[in-house]
C-alpha cells in the first residue's frame, strides 16, 4: 500500500504527517482520526535514512480542518462539491531547523522517496520555499530580528529574510502555490478552521527556513549568554546558539524590537524601493584614432541611470527619471544614498543643481574611480556597469606571458610526442599579439595603468606585469613538453609557469593543437586487422580521436550517446596497440552487470584479443593474477574490485586504463574514484553516455582521473567554476571550463545531422546481464531438483514440470523477489535491474523515453516499485488489471510529455494496439521467445510518427537458458516463426540431454 | 584623571555605583560621533563651559552610567547611574519649531537638489543649516536659553556631569540616526519627507494605480487543486532568484550602527562571520541542487 507523506505549518514551524490512503471510510466521532499512527510515521521517515532524523521523532496529536462529505475526507482527485471543512486528528511530526532543512532539501525535485512511499504537493510546495530561502542567504539578504513568544518572559531572536522589490515577486509566485492543507492543521482544538492565508504562511515558513539555513552553517556555534547578561547580548548570544529563545520581559522585548525597527529602517527602506541607482562607465571613443588625444587627457563618462530592481534589464536615463515626479524623488533618493560612497556623485550633486545625470573624469581619475569607488558602490548595492577588458573578461585586453615556440623541430604529426622537448621564447603580450620593447617601455613608464594600445583601452595591473617581465627575464627553462605546451595552449595550470600565460604555437604544434582543439579534422587511420566488424563513419573518427589524445599523452572522455558504439571503437583503439605491439595489457572496469557484456563483444568483434576476466570469487589472485593478466590484451574487472583488488592491479604495468560508465567515479572521494586515480597506466580513456557537460559537479573527478590537476585541486575548482557556473550561471567561467575540458571530449549525439545519415532506423541489441550471487545460488537450487525430477516423470506430468522449471530459472534471471514473491527490498539483487536502471539513466539524463516491457505482472509491479525509487517520480505500469479509463490517461500523459518518460507495460496488456512514438527505446526485460510477439510490441515505438531511430535492448543473462535460447532461435530463425509461435510449449519436446544443457548454469553467469 | 582644579562637586567626590550593563559609549578615545551634526552638537554643551564636569561626563558615558535614554519629540529623557543607590532622571528640552517655520525649511530645500537628495536617502548633509537660515531659525539650539535642562542629583551646578554623560550619548545617536535632531526640534519623523517632497498630484495618481489591494484572509478553498495542490505541481512555475556574489555583510554596512549598542564589538562586527558563513553554505546548496538536475 502506497504511503503519502504530507507537511504542514505547525506554529510557525513545518510538520509532517502521513496518509496510507486519503478516501478512509465515513467516521462518526466528532474529531475522527485521519493518517497513519506514531509508529508508522516514524517508519516512513526513517526510510529516508538522514541522519538529522537518527533520534526518535517525537510524534503529537493536531487537529487538522480537511474537506469532509459524508464523513469521510474528500480524496485529492475527487470532486469537493458539497464538502465542508471538518476537524481530524493527526499524528503530526514537529521539525526542528535542521531536521526541515536536511528534509527538504533531500526530497526537493521527487515524487517519490523510498519504496512505495509518495511525497504531496504540500511538501513540494514547502520544499520551493526552501530553495527560495537558500537564494536570499546566499544573496546575504537577511538580518537578525526579535520574536515574542506567547504566554512567557521570553523572546526568540530569528534571522528574518529581507525582501526586496524582486524577492517580494518570487515570495508572490511561491505563496501563489501553497495548497490549503499546509494552513490547516493547529495543536489546539480550535473551534473553526484557520484562515488561509498564503502569503502569511509563506512568510512563516521563509523566516523559519531562512533561520534554520543561518544556524546550521555557523561554523562555530557560541554558547549561550549568561542570564545576568544586558538583554542585547542575550539577544545576541541567542542569534549565534542553536537555541533560539532568551529571557526577556515583556518591556525589555519592547525596546529591544523598537531598537531593531530603528536600526533596519535605512536598508529596509532602500531595499524595497522599485529602484536603484546605476552608474554606467563610458570610456573615451577608440575610434578617435584620427588624431589620438594624450591617453592623461581623455574625457571618461561616468553616466547615471535608474535601474529597476525587479527587472535588472530596465534602465532608465537621467532626462527621462527627471521629467516623472515620481521616478524624479527615486532618483533622486538613489543619488542620495550614493553620494556618500563616491565624491564625485556629491559634487556633481552640487554642481548639476537642476538636473544630475552624471560626470566626467580625465584618466588618471577615471583609475581611481573604477579601483576604489566603483567596488564601493558595488558594495553597496549601486549598480555599476564597467567596461569588458576592465573586469578581466576580455582575453584580448590581458597582458601576460606568452611562450613562443623558438624552432619548430618536428613535422608530421606522427614524430610529435607527448614528452618531446619544444624550445620557446618568453615573450609580453597583449592578448595573442606580442608587445614590442617600445611598448613595453611605456607600459613600464605609466603613471596610470589605463592606457590605450594598438586601439583599445587596456588596464595594467602592475603586479601582474612585474610577474610577467620577472618570469620572462628571470626563468632558466627554455623548453616545454608538448604536452606542457598543449595544457598552456587550452588555458590549464602548469607547474611553474605564471597562470595566464599564452602560447604561439607554430609548425606541428600548431597542427597538433588545431587538431586538439577539433579545427582540423584528424586524419582517418585505418582500423585494424582483427577488428571483425565495420566502423561507421564516425566510429572511424572516434577511433582516430582517442587514438590521437592517447598518443599525445592526454585522457580522453568519450561521450556518445547510447547505441553509437563505444564498445566498438575501444575495442578498436584496444586491438591496433595489440597488434602493433603485444605487450602490457588495458584494465577495462566497467560495473558488475554489464562485464559479461563486454566478454561478449570483445569475442565478437575483436576474437583475436585474449582477454582475462577479473571477478567472481574464484577470481585469481596474487602472481596466478599477474600471469594471466600480462598474457592477457583485455583485463576486465568491475568497480567493486577496482577498489578492494586495487594492490593487485597495481602490480601489473597497464598500457591503458578504460572506465565504462565512468559516471561511477563522479564523487571524488568513492573508494572506486580514489583506487581509479591511484591505478598507473599508459593513457587514460573515460566511457559514458551521460551528457557531461550538464554535470559540472560530476566533471572535476572525470579531468582528474584522466588529466590529473587541469583543473586545479578540488576546492579551487568549486570555487572558481562549480558555484559560478551553477549559481551565478557566469559565462566566463563556463567558457573557461569548456576551453580547458573540451579538447578531451567527444560527444556526438543520435540526432546530429552528420550521425543520423550513418543510422538505421532501428537497433536491436542483446544485452547480456550478469547474475548476482544470490540469483546463482537460487539458480544451481532449482537446477538440482530438476535433474532429479526430469528423469524420475512423464507425459504430462513431465510437461508440467519443465515448463515450471523454466518459469522458475526464469524468474530467478529477473529477480530473487520475483521468485520468492515475498514483498523484500529490491537494490543489489539482480543483474537485469541493475543494468536497466543504468541504461534508463542515460536515457532520462539525455531527455529521452522508453518503453518496458515484461511478460510477467508481478516484475512490472517490482519495476515500477524500484524505479520510482531510483528516480524519485512516479512510473506508470500498464498491466491487465488496469481500468480502461487509468489505461487511457497513462497513454495520454505518456504521449503528451507531461508524464514521466519511462513506461513500463505487460506484453500481453500493452504489447499490441497502443501508439506509444514518445520512446525512442524499447527494453524487453525478459523474453517472450517469440520474435513475432516481441516485434509487435517494439511497434508501440517503432511506427509512423517516430522521427528518432529506436534502440531495442533484449536483457538475456549470459550463461543462463536465457542466453542460450536466444542463441537456439538465433540459429533456427527460419523455424521460429512456426515452431516457437505457441510460446515456450516446444521447449517440452526436447530431450532431457538437450534439456539439461539448455537450463546449464555456465561457470561466468556469476558475478562478484 | 586630573585632580587639578576645581570640578564644582560638593560634598567631595564620591565614586559613582558601578551599572550593570549602562549604554556605553562607542568612541572610544577623542571626540564622540564622527558625523558634523554630533561635533555641533558635543559644541553646544561645550559652550557651557563646564570644565572638568565634561571630562567626568564624558567617562560616565563611556563606563556605562546611562542606564536608559529616549529621544522624543521636543527633548530627551534618561537615567543615570551616579555614587547614589537610586539613579538620577535626567531631562532636556528644546525649543520646538512651529508647522510655518518648518513649512519654511521645507520650501528652502526643494530648492536645492543636493540637499533634497540627501535627505530623501536618510543623509544629513551639512549645510541643512543653509536651508534653515534661509527660513530665519537654526537647527542647533543657538544659545543655552533655547535649551532647558535638569537632573534630580543634588549637584547644584547645571548642568551637571550626568547631563553631560547623557549629552555625549545623544551626540552619538545623532551620529547615527541624525533625523532625530529634527525629532527634537519638535518635527515627527515620518513628517520629515512630506516637509520638502510632498507629493505632486501626478504622484498621488501614480501611486493610486500601482496600489495592491490589500491582502485579506480568504475563506478555505476547498476545491481538490487549491486545497490538497494538485494543479501546482503540474504546472511546476520554478521562480529563481539570481543569487549575487555576496559582498561580505554589506547590508550591515549599509543599516549602520544599532542603537544605543551596550557591548564593545559592534554588532555588524559581531555577525559578520554569521553572514559569510551563511553565505558561503547557501551557495554550496544551491550549486549542488542545481548540479543534481
Amino acid at each position: 500500500m502506497p504511503i503519502h507523506l504530507h507537511a504542514a505549518l505547525i506554529e510557525g514551524a513545518p510538520a509532517l504527517w502521513a496518509s496510507a490512503d486519503v478516501s478512509r471510510k465515513a467516521s462518526t466521532a466528532t474529531t475522527p482520526a485521519f493518517g497513519v499512527d506514531a509508529k508508522k510515521l516514524r517508519d516512513v521517515v526513517s526510510r529516508l535514512d538522514l541522519a538529522e532524523f537518527a533520534a526518535p521523532l517525537t510524534v503529537t496529536a493536531a487537529t487538522a480542518w480537511l474537506p469532509t462529505r459524508a464523513g469521510a475526507v474528500v480524496a485529492p482527485q475527487a470532486d469537493a462539491a458539497k464538502a465542508r471543512l471538518h476537524p481530524w486528528r493527526v499524528r503530526v511530526a514537529v521539525m526542528t531547523g535542521p531536521q526541515a532543512v536536511a528534509f527538504f532539501s533531500a526530497v526537493l525535485g521527487r515524487e517519490v522517496i523510498a519504496d512505495d512511499t509518495h511525497i504531496g504537493p504540500d511538501v513540494s510546495a514547502l520544499g520551493r520555499v526552501l530553495r527560495l530561502a537558500f537564494e536570499l542567504v546566499a544573496g546575504q539578504q537577511f538580518l537578525p530580528a526579535v520574536q515574542a513568544v506567547a504566554h512567557e518572559p521570553l523572546a526568540r531572536a530569528v534571522w528574518q529574510p529581507l525582501l526586496g522589490a524582486a524577492e517580494r515577486r518570487a515570495c508572490d509566485d511561491v505563496a501563489s502555490g501553497l495548497p490549503a492543507v499546509i494552513g490547516a492543521f493547529s495543536l489546539d482544538t480550535a473551534a473553526r478552521a484557520p484562515d488561509y492565508d498564503p502569503r502569511r504562511a509563506l512568510d512563516t515558513a521563509l523566516t523559519f527556513f531562512v533561520d534554520a539555513i543561518v544556524r546550521g552553517a555557523q561554523t562555530e556555534p557560541r554558547r549561550p549568554a549568561a542570564r545576568a547578561a544586558s538583554l542585547q547580548a542575550r539577544w545576541l548570544a541567542a542569534l549565534h546558539a542553536p537555541d533560539s529563545t532568551f529571557a526577556a520581559t515583556s518591556a525589555e522585548y519592547a525596546e529591544l524590537s523598537g531598537a531593531i525597527a530603528a536600526w533596519q529602517r535605512p536598508v529596509r527602506e532602500e531595499r524595497e524601493a522599485a529602484y536603484r541607482l546605476c552608474l554606467r562607465v563610458e570610456e573615451p571613443g577608440t575610434d578617435a584614432d584620427t588624431a589620438p588625444a594624450r591617453d592623461e587627457a581623455e574625457r571618461w563618462h561616468v553616466a547615471y541611470l535608474l535601474q529597476s530592481r525587479i527587472d535588472p534589464s530596465l534602465l532608465i536615463d537621467a532626462a527621462e527619471a527627471m521629467r516623472s515626479a515620481a521616478l524624479r524623488r527615486e532618483y533622486l533618493t538613489t543619488l542620495g544614498r550614493a553620494a556618500p560612497f563616491s565624491r564625485w556623485i556629491d559634487e556633481s550633486l552640487a554642481r548639476d543643481a537642476g538636473a544630475p545625470a552624471g560626470f566626467a573624469l580625465d584618466t588618471a581619475a577615471a583609475f581611481a574611480f573604477l579601483q576604489t569607488d566603483a567596488p564601493q558602490c558595488a558594495a553597496a548595492d549601486i549598480g555599476v556597469i564597467l567596461p569588458s577588458w576592465w573586469l578581466g573578461m576580455d582575453a584580448k585586453a590581458r597582458i601576460g606571458v606568452r611562450a613562443a615556440m623558438k624552432r619548430p623541430k618536428f613535422t608530421g604529426a606522427n614524430a610529435l610526442h607527448a614528452g618531446s622537448l619544444l624550445e620557446v621564447d618568453w615573450t609580453i603580450a597583449l592578448g595573442d599579439e606580442t608587445l614590442t620593447a617600445r611598448e613595453l617601455a611605456r607600459l613600464a613608464r605609466l603613471k596610470t595603468p589605463l592606457v590605450r594600445i594598438r586601439g583599445r583601452w587596456i588596464h595594467v595591473d602592475p603586479a601582474e606585469l612585474k610577474a610577467a617581465l620577472a618570469h620572462v627575464a628571470k626563468t632558466k627553462r627554455r623548453t616545454l613538453t608538448v604536452a606542457e605546451a598543449l595544457r598552456i595552449a587550452v588555458g590549464a595550470p602548469v607547474n611553474g609557469i605564471p597562470a595566464g600565460t599564452t602560447l604561439a604555437a607554430t609548425g606541428s604544434v600548431a597542427e597538433h593543437l588545431s587538431r586538439l582543439r577539433g579545427e582540423t579534422r584528424l586524419e582517418p587511420i585505418a582500423p585494424p586487422a582483427g577488428l571483425q566488424a565495420t566502423l561507421r563513419p564516425y566510429q572511424s573518427r572516434g577511433y582516430a580521436w582517442l587514438n590521437f589524445l592517447t598518443r599525445s599523452g592526454f585522457g580522453a572522455c568519450l561521450a556518445d550517446d547510447m547505441g553509437l558504439g563505444k564498445t566498438i571503437q575501444t575495442l578498436a583503439l584496444i586491438t591496433r596497440d595489440w597488434e602493433a605491439k603485444a605487450a602490457a595489457p588495458v584494465l577495462l572496469v566497467c560495473p558488475t552487470s554489464v562485464i559479461g557484456n563486454w566478454q561478449r563483444e570483445a569475442e565478437r568483434f575483436a576474437p583475436g584479443l585474449p582477454v582475462h576476466v577479473h571477478h567472481g570469487a574464484d577470481r585469481a589472485r596474487g602472481a596466478a593474477f599477474t600471469k594471466s593478466a600480462q598474457r592477457a590484451a583485455l583485463v576486465l574487472t568491475g568497480y567493486a574490485l577496482l577498489h578492494r583488488d586495487r594492490a593487485l592491479f597495481e602490480r601489473v604495468e597497464w598500457r591503458g586504463m578504460v572506465l565504462d560508465e565512468a559516471q561511477n567515479v563522479k564523487n571524488p572521494d568513492s573508494a572506486q574514484a580514489r583506487a581509479a586515480r591511484s591505478i598507473a597506466a599508459g593513457y587514460r580513456v573515460a566511457l559514458t553516455g551521460t551528457p557531461v557537460e550538464n554535470h559540472v559537479g560530476d566533471m572535476w573527478s572525470l579531468m582528474e582521473f584522466l588529466n590529473p590537476g587541469m583543473l586545479g585541486t578540488l576546492t579551487e575548482f568549486r570555487r572558481e567554476f562549480f558555484v559560478p557556473i551553477q549559481v551565478q550561471g557566469n559565462p566566463q567561467a563556463t567558457e573557461r571550463l569548456r576551453s580547458i575540458t573540451g579538447p578531451f571530449v567527444l560527444r556526438r549525439l543520435k540526432s546530429d545531422a552528420s550521425i543520423i545519415s550513418d543510422l538505421p532506423a532501428k537497433q536491436e541489441y542483446t544485452v547480456t546481464c550478469t547474475l548476482t550471487r544470490e540469483q546463482a545460488t537460487l539458480y544451481a537450487a532449482v537446477l538440482r531438483d530438476f535433474d532429479k525430477d526430469l528423469d524420475a516423470t512423464d507425459g504430462m506430468k513431465r510437461r508440467g514440470m519443465i515448463l515450471a522449471t523454466l518459469s522458475k530459472l526464469k524468474q530467478i534471471c529477473n529477480h530473487p523477489a520475483q521468485f520468492a514473491g515475498d514483498n523484500s527490498a529490491l537494490p543489489g539483487r539482480s543483474g537485469k535491474l541493475a543494468r536497466l536502471e543504468e541504461m534508463l539513466e542515460e536515457v532520462l539524463d539525455v531527455g529521452e523515453a522508453a518503453l518496458v516491457f515484461t511478460q510477467f505482472a508481478e516484475m512490472g509491479e517490482l519495476i515500477r516499485r524500484r524505479l520510482e525509487q531510483r528516480f524519485g517520480h512516479e512510473v506508470p505500469f500498464l498491466h491487465g488489471g488496469v481500468a480502461k479509463t487509468a489505461r487511457d490517461t497513462m497513454v495520454e500523459d505518456f504521449s503528451g510529455g507531461t508524464g514521466p518518460a519511462v513506461f513500463i507495460l505487460s506484453l500481453k496488456a500493452g504489447g499490441s494496439g497502443l501508439n506509444l512514438t514518445r520512446a525512442n527505446h524499447v527494453f524487453h526485460f525478459d523474453r517472450w521467445w517469440n520474435p513475432a510477439v516481441e516485434n509487435q510490441a517494439t511497434d508501440r515505438a517503432f511506427r509512423i510518427g517516430q522521427t528518432k531511430a529506436v534502440q531495442v535492448h533484449k536483457f538475456v543473462c549470459g550463461g543462463t537458458l536465457e542466453e542460450k535460447i536466444a542463441l537456439l532461435i538465433a540459429r533456427k530463425a527460419a523455424i521460429s516463426e512456426r515452431v516457437v509461435g505457441s510460446g515456450e510449449g516446444w521447449l517440452t519436446e526436447l530431450s532431457s540431454s538437450q534439456l539439461r544443457e539448455l537450463v546449464a548454469l555456465s561457470a561466468e553467469a556469476v558475478a562478484e | 584623571m586630573s585632580r587639578r582644579g576645581w570640578d564644582g562637586e560638593y560634598p567631595p567626590r564620591a565614586k559613582p555605583r558601578r551599572a550593570a550593563d549602562g549604554i556605553k559609549a562607542q568612541t572610544k578615545r577623542g571626540a564622540f560621533g564622527s558625523g558634523w551634526w554630533a561635533k555641533r552638537w558635543i559644541g553646544v554643551l561645550e559652550g557651557f563651559s563646564l570644565g572638568a564636569r565634561l571630562t567626568r561626563g564624558r567617562s560616565y558615558a563611556r563606563s556605562g552610567q546611562v542606564i536608559q535614554i529616549a529621544l522624543e519629540t521636543g527633548g530627551v529623557r534618561a537615567v543615570v547611574q551616579g555614587s547614589r543607590a537610586k539613579p538620577y532622571d535626567v531631562t532636556i528640552r528644546m525649543r520646538e519649531l512651529g508647522s510655518a517655520q518648518w513649512r519654511a525649511v521645507g520650501a528652502a530645500i526643494t530648492n536645492n537638489v543636493r540637499l533634497a537628495a540627501a535627505l530623501l536617502a536618510g543623509e544629513m548633509p551639512e549645510d541643512i543649516e543653509t536651508a534653515f537660515a534661509t527660513a530665519g531659525v537654526t537647527l542647533f539650539p543657538a544659545s543655552a536659553k533655547e535649551l532647558k535642562t535638569a537632573c534630580s542629583c543634588p549637584d547644584w551646578s547645571n548642568p551637571c556631569k550626568h547631563l553631560a554623560a547623557v549629552f555625549y550619548l545623544v551626540g552619538e545617536e545623532f551620529d547615527r540616526d541624525p533625523f532625530l535632531l529634527f525629532v527634537v526640534r519638535g518635527l515627527a519623523r515620518e513628517a520629515v519627507r512630506d516637509l520638502f517632497a510632498a507629493p505632486t498630484a501626478a504622484d498621488a495618481s501614480e501611486t493610486a494605480a500601482a496600489e495592491v489591494p490589500a491582502r485579506r484572509a480568504r475563506s478555505v478553498p476547498l476545491a481538490a487543486d487549491a486545497f490538497w495542490g494538485n494543479a501546482v505541481r503540474a504546472a511546476g512555475s520554478e521562480s529563481r532568484l539570481r543569487a549575487p556574489a555576496p559582498s561580505d555583510a554589506a547590508i550591515l554596512k549599509r543599516a549602520g550602527r544599532f542603537p544605543f549598542w551596550r557591548d564593545a564589538v559592534p554588532l555588524e562586527e559581531a555577525v559578520a562571520p554569521i553572514y559569510r558563513d551563511a553565505a558561503n553554505a547557501a551557495l554550496e546548496w544551491l550549486a549542488d541542487q542545481a548540479d543534481r538536475g
